[in-house]
């Protein structure tokens, strides 16, 4: 019906305003930015660094060698791809929980809370960091909480350390993945779990035959959502890492920034980069098709 | 119902939500409780022992960087959503082909890591420096720049999203009537667009204000922002004054968001879809 | 008040054409509507003459002047959708208002105006509301006062009852007419609704497949259609194929399965392949015998003022009877004999063009 109507009613009488001249300026705008400084970066990326922010004028592969061979940056690849994916795994676990709850209770009290979370996410990130190292040092409310109660006899050490970053990466992408997720689970219908609980179905059944599947779609979408952020975030890992988590968006800015390795930072910038595409064309891939291998 | 029923009938998933929650907002509600301490040495303490203005005696170090997120924030708000607009006609309402395409590739900029693009801007800068009389480095017009590539797909996002819903009769009303089209658009589509421009604004500034892995790249002592003063006190000169500046980043923060939800319809959770 | 007129118009797309070599007369001050089914071509026709949509070929006149390069702007219209598309962020009275205002009207002038328009459309006192504030059929009443505001010269219309429901629809139906009348303003409708068009219309204009398949009347339309597509559009009928029999005086159809029915004089030269169409309430139901053909009632239902049989013919079609009364005297399942007079008989070749 819709399709015939568009047919019937064309737009374009006399003297019609030419949107498209509009698209241009923005266009060219964001393609500049997006060609020219991505061209000379990935120029400076072929060049050896000379010390003192100088580079070599022949063009090599020497920084991709190094990346892929000397294993300080190899665990640093590591350690950020791990992290990441962690902080993915936990937040999704976490945040579908959240999420679930909140759709099921509905209402003012789940838009109040939604909104809660995103305000968090909204706030500049050094303040959240500031909080939750407070939260969590040798003196802070976790250690003083254990203290009291008996359950460890000196303080542990949750900041400075891999555990400070994950922790760190979790809290910065659970408020979109509750979000998503929220929006997921109300997709499922109620009517689904209620119909299965009256077939004799317990809770766990219902939750891995009757929402898992229904969610899987939207749980791998936001769990790559937060593997992607996990792979940028930069002011979580040096905040909480101590300055000892090196993971690659640390290793970029120091080399670009205290040591003047601008080849190398290039480098590892697009190393990053090539990784973090590769895994969502990877997983992006595999979910098409699994589909569609389906009957 | 008696309370051991109600605990029975509470599930692990609210059980999950309510951690998380409290969780999320934790941090700030010590930063804030902190800020109030009076103490001597270093010690930050929550529960605060003793309640005192203290720390914001030390704010005023802040105040300079404090400023300077707020106008580039603002620049690049407006730069955004004027781009986004542009945008957002352009591509929704032209019968131009590969929508599909143009709106991925104005979400391009967003999926790329920021500290990627604050290394890529801090390079491409440095040339530009050596071929033009301007060094876009440590200014803000650079860093303006810089995040408006950055900010831009969310203003693209928020506009078209709520342009696609805009029924054209409208306009072709208001034509009918005897409109111009910058008439048509001033009085009858703009007040339509509201929302969305409202909300791509919003996350326009939230963005670049709180930044720190773009500006970190960008700034100098002269230009500092709020977010990378902090981010550098933070791990070399830990100071009292930051708990303040933050406490009060916290509640203006807050109010905007409030006033945005009263008083020009921002809708948090609808309008914050996908990345 | 102007006339329109459309020569040879066409609006061709790269699916295939909207609009095919369309000509069109309105007087002034007539009420035309243009009838058809989805994707007819009969609201590109409406929106050429608005001048949202450009015609490929032909020329578009309103008034006897050459508007098909004018914009809509500049043709002295007033133009009501189907959703409505009131202003949401302007009161009733902004709305009305807005044609006015902008062809440069003192406030005093307008206030006068819109408060005329609130009291021709009964919505008195409903000037400072908000559009989603009223009904669907209130919000319609003043989308057609904002389109009548400034006085137009052509008032046009899509489907502006399409949205709401039967009960609404007959009452705004009528206060068109109403409307319309006292204002003698010329109006173009379109609608898919045979039973609206009947309502409304001086003329309709039946369109299918991008051209006119009959302009007239409604009389005209529903006693003689010209092909099988308008005879079945305006109303129900019974289309039946047969062989053309006899001469002259008397002629019949051979229906098949031995029934021979009457036909018009001269309806046809004899021996060629017919289409007839013979409607519901023309079809007489009794008692098996004479010249008639022998159905079985399939179903009857009761429907107030009329009844319905449902009857099944010897060669298998199904035919439709409506009889007055309601009472549905002949069960499911009888036998009963169906006659017509000659002259009810609608004839329609194989093609479907007209005989008689």
């Amino acid at each position: 019906m819709s399709g015939s109507r568009a047919a019937e009613t064309g737009r374009g009488g006399a003297n019609t305003i030419r949107w498209g001249a509009f698209l241009a300026p923005p266009l060219l705008l964001s393609l500049a930015l997006l060609v020219l400084p991505q061209a000379s970066f990935l120029w400076m990326s072929f060049h050896e660094d000379l010390g003192l922010g100088q580079s070599s004028e022949t063009a090599s592969l020497v920084n991709y060698v190094r990346i892929v061979t000397d294993p300080f940056y190899l665990h640093s690849i590591w350690l950020t791809v791990y992290l990441s994916a962690a902080a993915a795994a936990i937040g999704l676990v976490l945040g579908f929980a959240t999420a679930y709850a909140l759709a099921r209770l509905g209402g003012w009290r789940a838009r109040l809370a939604l909104s809660l979370i995103l305000t968090t996410s909204l706030i500049t990130i050094v303040i959240k960091l500031m909080g939750l190292n407070l939260m969590l040092g040798a003196s802070g409310l976790v250690n003083q909480a254990l203290l009291a109660v008996g359950a460890v006899a000196s303080p542990v050490a949750f900041v400075n350390n891999e555990l400070g970053v994950l922790i760190g990466l979790v809290q910065y992408t659970l408020p979109i993945l509750v979000l998503m997720l929220f929006g997921v689970v109300q997709t499922i219908p109620v009517g689904l779990e209620e119909a299965a609980a009256i077939h004799g179905a317990s809770r766990a059944a219902i939750f891995a035959r009757v929402i898992l599947p229904l969610a899987r779609t939207g749980l791998i979408g936001g769990g790559l959502i937060a593997f992607n952020m996990g792979m940028g975030a930069f002011t979580s890992a040096v905040l909480l890492g101590g300055g000892r988590v090196l993971t690659m968006p640390v290793l970029i800015q120091q080399k670009m920034i205290q040591s003047s390795e601008y080849g190398m930072g290039a480098a590892l910038s697009t190393v990053l980069l090539v990784l973090v595409f590769t895994v969502n064309i990877v997983v992006a891939t595999c979910v098409t098709r699994r589909r569609g291998s389906r009957p | 119902m008696s309370l051991s029923r109600r605990l029975r009938r509470i599930t692990l998933s609210q059980v999950a939500a309510a951690l998380v929650v409290v969780f999320l907002l934790l941090p700030f509600v010590i930063v804030m409780g902190a800020s109030f301490d009076q103490s001597g040495a270093y010690e930050i303490r929550f529960p605060p022992r003793s309640l005192s203005l203290e720390a914001y005696a030390g704010i005023g170090k802040y105040l300079p960087a404090l400023g300077r997120s707020a106008m580039v924030g603002a620049c690049v708000a407006a730069l955004a959503t004027v781009f986004g607009l542009m945008a957002a006609l352009g591509i929704v309402r032209s019968g131009i082909v590969g929508k599909e395409t143009l709106q991925a590739f104005f979400r391009l900029s967003v999926q790329i890591p920021m500290v990627v693009t604050g290394a890529v801007f801090l390079q491409f800068y440095y040339h530009v420096s050596a071929v033009l009389p301007w060094n876009p480095m440590s200014s803000m017009a650079g860093l303006v720049i810089a995040h408006l590539f950055v900010a831009i797909p969310y203003t693209v996002g928020a506009i078209s999203a709520v342009l696609v819903r805009i029924d054209p009769s409208v306009e072709e009303a208001a034509n009918s009537l005897g409109a111009s089209h910058w008439a048509t658009f001033r009085e009858v589509t703009f007040p339509m667009l509201r929302p969305g421009l409202v909300a791509g604004m919003f996350y326009a500034f939230i963005m670049s204000f709180g930044d720190v892995p773009i500006a970190i790249f960008l700034v100098n002592q002269d230009t500092m922002t709020l977010p990378v003063q902090i981010f550098q006190d933070m791990q070399f000169d830990f100071q009292r004054g930051m708990l303040a500046v933050s406490t009060i980043v916290v509640v203006l923060s807050l109010a905007l968001i409030l006033g945005l939800q009263r008083y020009a319809g921002l809708d948090l959770v609808s309008s914050s879809g996908r990345k | 008040m102007s006339s329109v007129a459309l020569e040879s118009v066409s609006k061709i797309y790269p699916g295939g054409a909207a609009v095919q070599d369309l000509d069109l007369e309105i007087a002034a001050g007539g009420f035309v509507v243009l009838l058809g089914p989805s994707g007819c071509g009969k609201t590109t026709t409406l929106r050429m003459i608005a001048g949202f949509v450009e015609p490929t070929q032909g020329r578009v006149l309103i008034g006897g002047r050459d508007v098909t390069r004018v914009p809509p702007r500049h043709r002295d219209i007033g133009m009501v959708f189907q959703n409505y598309a009131l202003f949401p962020n302007m009161t009733v009275a902004q709305n009305i208002g807005f044609g006015l205002r902008h062809r440069g009207a003192d406030r005093a002038r307008i206030r006068r105006r819109v408060d005329e328009m609130l009291e021709l459309i009964h919505l008195e006192g409903k000037g400072d509301s908000y559009a989603d504030e009223l009904s669907g059929g209130q919000q319609q009443r003043v989308a057609l006062a904002r389109a009548l505001a400034a006085s137009p010269q052509l008032l046009l219309m899509d489907e502006p009852l399409g949205a709401l429901d039967q009960k609404l629809r007959e009452n705004l139906q009528v206060e068109l007419l109403r409307i319309q009348r006292e204002l003698g303003i010329t109006t173009v409708l379109v609608t898919h609704d045979q039973q609206e068009a009947m309502v409304l219309a001086d003329r309709i204009v039946v369109m299918a497949g991008g051209r006119i398949q009959q302009a007239g009347t409604p009389r005209e339309l529903y006693r003689r259609p010209a092909n099988a597509f308008v005879a079945d559009f305006m109303g129900k009928n019974n289309l039946m194929q047969g062989r053309g029999v006899g001469a002259a005086e008397r002629l019949e159809i051979d229906l098949g399965s031995g029934c021979r029915m009457p036909l018009p004089a001269g309806a046809c030269r004899g021996g060629e392949d017919l289409r007839i169409g013979v409607r519901p309430e023309q079809l007489d139901v009794g008692p098996v015998e004479g010249a008639c053909i022998p159905a079985t009632v399939e179903e009857a239902r009761f429907l107030g003022n009329v009844a319905h049989y449902f009857l099944r013919t010897p060669w298998g079609q199904q035919l439709l009877a409506e009889r007055f009364g309601g009472d549905c005297v002949y069960p499911a399942g009888s036998v009963v004999g169906v006659r017509w007079k000659p002259g009810d008989v609608v004839v329609l070749d194989g093609a479907g063009a007209r005989h008689a």
